[in-house]
């Protein structure tokens, strides 16, 4: 343990220095976003391996912010491999009286995202889990749904957990968590330290959140309006 | 907890009971299975929302506990809903006065016999612009489009995602 930070299993000494890298770069933009396309890779790897049967339809999900950059790394590994298709969303994450929200203001479902059968969701860092929990709950009722990988190279030590506990067993059970480094220590804004070094917003170059910003990711641009 | 809920229903005064009504709601472990267990909580938020997605229910659902659980003061049900509507970035309560359920004209004048927007689809639903198109879509209160746009903003809307682009800065204005 280094920092309160610990490893899973599946972050080699690659992993590592790539989530060193990401820590040093908080003043790089381009580099950040590389960065974070090498670890969605890495973990788009590690999710193939698990993945058992040939034939899985997957569906990536992820916020706006992270769709060219870390869920580009994971769709292109899962994507020689298996059927894949996209969705994204603009949540709105703040507090409010009740804690954290994250509605979905804005969203981009690839056609024929219903039969997917493997949700992969995929977040730069998962602290409270509120934004992952808001967009599966978005799609849980579409889909018929074998697995739910939740994927992220830096988590809190209690994400998991927490975001267990707001679904029942027969969902829940369905979670499989991929991750490469799990940090204990939380900022008083919810922010995990060290995780990604920073908001992601910012390491990638943006002022705000998406939903906030004229944000359109390349992704999204190619599949629904190019 | 039939009988408290009788008990409790006997407690409401006369004058009120053609719309009140005591309610049990039965525990669960979280927002997830009370919205897809009670279908009377759901029936209702989708009421009161207009929307039937588990994510904008339990949106709402929070918002509303969250209104209700912030003080220990009495109030109305208007102002716990004004509470909701204050904090709801952006708004989930539906408006449906009539004149905020229609398609702003120069937004449809924009899009329909055009062919460079064949294929988005522009409705209102619960005071709600929802511009739809291969996918996307992106949504906005209706009352951000009542004014027509001056020439040279409409000028730039000459392709789908200029449009939604245009909706999602608009939107941004419900989001502080």
């Amino acid at each position: 343990m280094v920092n309160n930070r610990t490893f899973s299993h599946y972050a080699d000494a690659l992993v590592k220095e790539n989530l060193q890298t990401l820590l040093a770069s908080t003043t790089n933009p381009e580099r950040f976003k590389q960065t974070m396309n090498r670890l969605g890779v890495l973990l788009g790897d590690v999710v193939k391996k698990q993945i058992t049967h040939d034939d899985a339809r997957c569906l990536v999900v992820s916020t706006a912010e992270d769709a060219d950059y870390l869920s580009n790394g994971v769709r292109d590994v899962l994507s020689e491999s298996f059927n894949t298709l996209t969705a994204v969303f603009w949540n709105n994450h703040y507090s409010s009286l009740n804690g954290s929200m994250a509605p979905i203001v804005h969203k981009y479902l690839q056609s024929g995202y219903e039969m997917s059968d493997t949700l992969v969701v995929v977040k730069s860092v998962v602290s409270g889990s509120c934004v992952v929990r808001t967009n599966i709950l978005a799609l849980i009722e579409n889909i018929n749904v074998k697995n739910i990988y939740i994927v992220s190279p830096v988590m809190h030590i209690y994400a998991a957990d927490n975001l267990k506990k707001e679904f029942p067993p027969e969902i829940a059970d369905k979670f499989v968590f991929v991750y490469f480094a799990q940090d204990a220590v939380r900022d008083e804004f919810g922010e995990v330290k060290p995780g990604i070094g920073g908001q992601v917003y910012n390491l990638l170059g943006l002022s705000d959140q998406p939903v906030k910003v004229d944000y359109m990711p390349e992704l999204v641009k190619q599949l629904a309006f190019a | 907890m039939s009988i408290k809920k009788l008990t409790n229903q006997q407690k409401i005064p006369k004058n009120i009971h053609h719309y009140a009504y005591s309610e049990f709601f039965p525990y669960y472990d979280n927002n997830y299975e009370l919205l897809t267990k009670y279908l009377p909580l759901r029936q209702n938020l989708a009421k009161i929302t207009g929307q039937q997605s588990l994510d904008q229910l339990d949106y709402a659902l929070k918002l509303m506990h969250g209104a209700w659980m912030s003080t220990v003061e009495s109030r109305t049900i208007q102002q716990i809903l004004d509470s909701v509507e204050c904090e709801g970035k952006p708004s989930i309560l539906c408006k449906s006065m009539l004149e905020l359920e229609t398609v702003p004209v120069w937004l449809s004048d924009l899009i329909h016999g055009n062919p460079a927007f064949n294929g988005v689809q522009v409705s209102v639903e619960c005071a709600r612009v929802k511009v739809r198109c291969n996918g996307f879509e992106a949504t906005a209160s209706v009352m951000l489009f009542n004014k027509t746009p001056d020439q040279n903003e409409l000028n730039n809307l000459t392709n789908p995602l200029q449009l939604i682009n245009f909706v999602i800065k608009k939107a941004q204005a419900e989001l502080s």
